[in-house]
């Protein structure tokens, strides 16, 4: 199936526009203009650096997801370390979602931590994949870790989705769009920031794909344990 | 192998499995003792004791011996005995068999850990139905979850340590829902509210039991 040796590098076009992206989302998302809203004043700028970490973190996890039960199907190692790739690097999006969440709930909530259900809930979930990683280094064999690992992948990614998506709608929470607050687009009047955010979010997801690649890459390269197209 | 014949087989099994857990007797009586003596240990130190404190207690409770009853099951198996089984039953048979075997202890066990609170710490419940449902739908989302994760953590170099690492993370959206149904079981309010968390609770079941057929076979060859 994979004739080369390594995962192929990323396509230059997609890299240039990851680098793009992210200058552009940067430049206006510090300089651009925002709306002036009470309470959270300045700090609604960041929409463009939280928000865009939880779409890149939930697309990492989907294909680390993808990944595993490809691996499942083909027993390819490959597969195996692009599922690795792909959740490491989703759980760095994951710490930097919670990190700038936390300083910007300390501005407009008041505090660094108020047990929000999606505070909770990204908690638990990089607690999850935190685990996955304890699992894969718990396993002497590298098939039997490749397919435990691709297991609990699956698992956790079905139970990541109750998670963030399910029992939030069911309690109150503090973020816009639940319990009553408005929703996102509240804040938007003109769709001034739509401009900024979406492609926030197309360069952090690229920027992302680009790192797992690189980190995949290069465990292929210096790993001699799993031989990529080795048939179990 | 079509499914009607599956289901009968993981239904022979069950019969199987049962009275081999009967046989061995000494395992659940351990898990019956391990509760006993929590709840005692707890009814010293939590005097007097809330209604809030006295539902968190009888959850972690439950999660604490839920861990160790569903690892015992397959960690505590003879190597030969689980060679024959991975030999002779289909992984699907045998994912259908112990979480019937699993859910079946987990419901003796959740009503013991009741009744001995109830004994030592009072009994705060005032939907005692709800309380039952909250029971009788919880224990097979701990015993889905904890069957599979004992299942992974088998062939690892520690075993007993992965058990907790991997499930509590993995447990926390159905002890979640576990804790708001009976926390209204609690309060005997309204059941209104009720059937919206005891409707999520069903699919989630239904979520793990399907996951659990598309994946445990791939935990059982080797």
């Amino acid at each position: 199936m994979n004739s080369t040796l390594a995962p192929k590098p990323l396509h230059p076009v997609l890299k240039g526009l990851a680098i793009l992206l992210l200058v552009y989302s940067f430049f206006m998302g510090w300089l651009g203009d925002v709306p002036r809203k009470v309470i959270l004043n300045e700090s609604v700028r960041n929409l463009y650096f939280h928000v865009p970490m939880w779409f890149g973190m939930l697309l990492m996890l989907l294909g680390s997801a993808v990944y595993s039960i490809r691996y499942l199907l083909f027993q390819q190692f490959l597969d195996d370390t692009q599922a690795q790739a792909l959740s490491l690097v989703g759980l760095v999006f994951g710490f930097l979602g919670l990190f700038t969440g936390m300083v910007w709930a300390q501005f407009t909530w008041g505090s660094w931590w108020s047990g929000d259900p999606k505070q909770n809930a990204s908690a638990v979930g990089l607690l999850l994949y935190l685990a996955y990683m304890v699992l894969r280094s718990s396993f002497e064999d590298a098939r039997n870790r490749a397919r435990m690992a691709a297991v609990y992948n699956v698992l956790a990614f079905f139970c990541l989705i109750p998670l963030l998506f399910i029992l939030p709608r069911l309690t109150d929470s503090l973020h816009p769009g639940n319990g009553g607050n408005p929703g996102f687009s509240a804040y938007d009047l003109d769709g001034r920031m739509r401009w900024v955010f979406y492609p926030a979010v197309v360069g952090w997801t690229l920027m992302g794909w680009w790192l797992a690649n690189l980190w995949a890459r290069y465990r292929t390269l210096t790993t001699s344990v799993a031989p990529p197209n080795s048939k179990p | 192998m079509n499914p009607s014949a599956q289901i009968r087989r993981a239904l022979v099994l069950l019969g199987h499995d049962v009275r081999r857990e009967t046989r061995q007797a000494q395992a659940l009586a351990g898990s019956l003792l391990y509760l006993v003596a929590g709840v005692f240990a707890a009814q010293l130190l939590l005097r007097p004791v809330g209604p809030a404190a006295w539902l968190t207690f009888y959850w972690l409770l439950v999660l604490f011996v839920s861990v160790y009853t569903v690892s015992r099951s397959f960690l505590g198996q003879s190597r030969g005995l689980h060679l024959y089984y991975r030999v002779s039953v289909p992984g699907v048979a045998w994912w259908l068999t112990k979480v019937m075997t699993g859910t079946l202890m987990m419901w003796v066990l959740m009503g013991f850990c009741a009744l001995l609170m109830a004994l030592w710490m009072g009994y705060p419940i005032q939907d005692t139905g709800l309380f039952v449902l909250t029971i009788f739908l919880g224990a097979p989302l701990l015993v889905t979850v904890l069957t599979l994760v004992s299942a992974m953590s088998q062939g690892s170099t520690q075993p007993a340590q992965l058990m907790p690492v991997l499930g509590f993370p993995l447990l926390v959206p159905g002890l979640l829902l576990v804790h708001r149904l009976s926390k209204l079981a609690l309060d005997g309010l309204s059941r209104d509210l009720a059937w919206t968390y005891a409707g999520a609770m069903v699919g989630l079941n239904l979520m793990l039991l399907a996951l659990g057929i598309l994946l445990f076979p791939f935990l059982w060859r080797d």
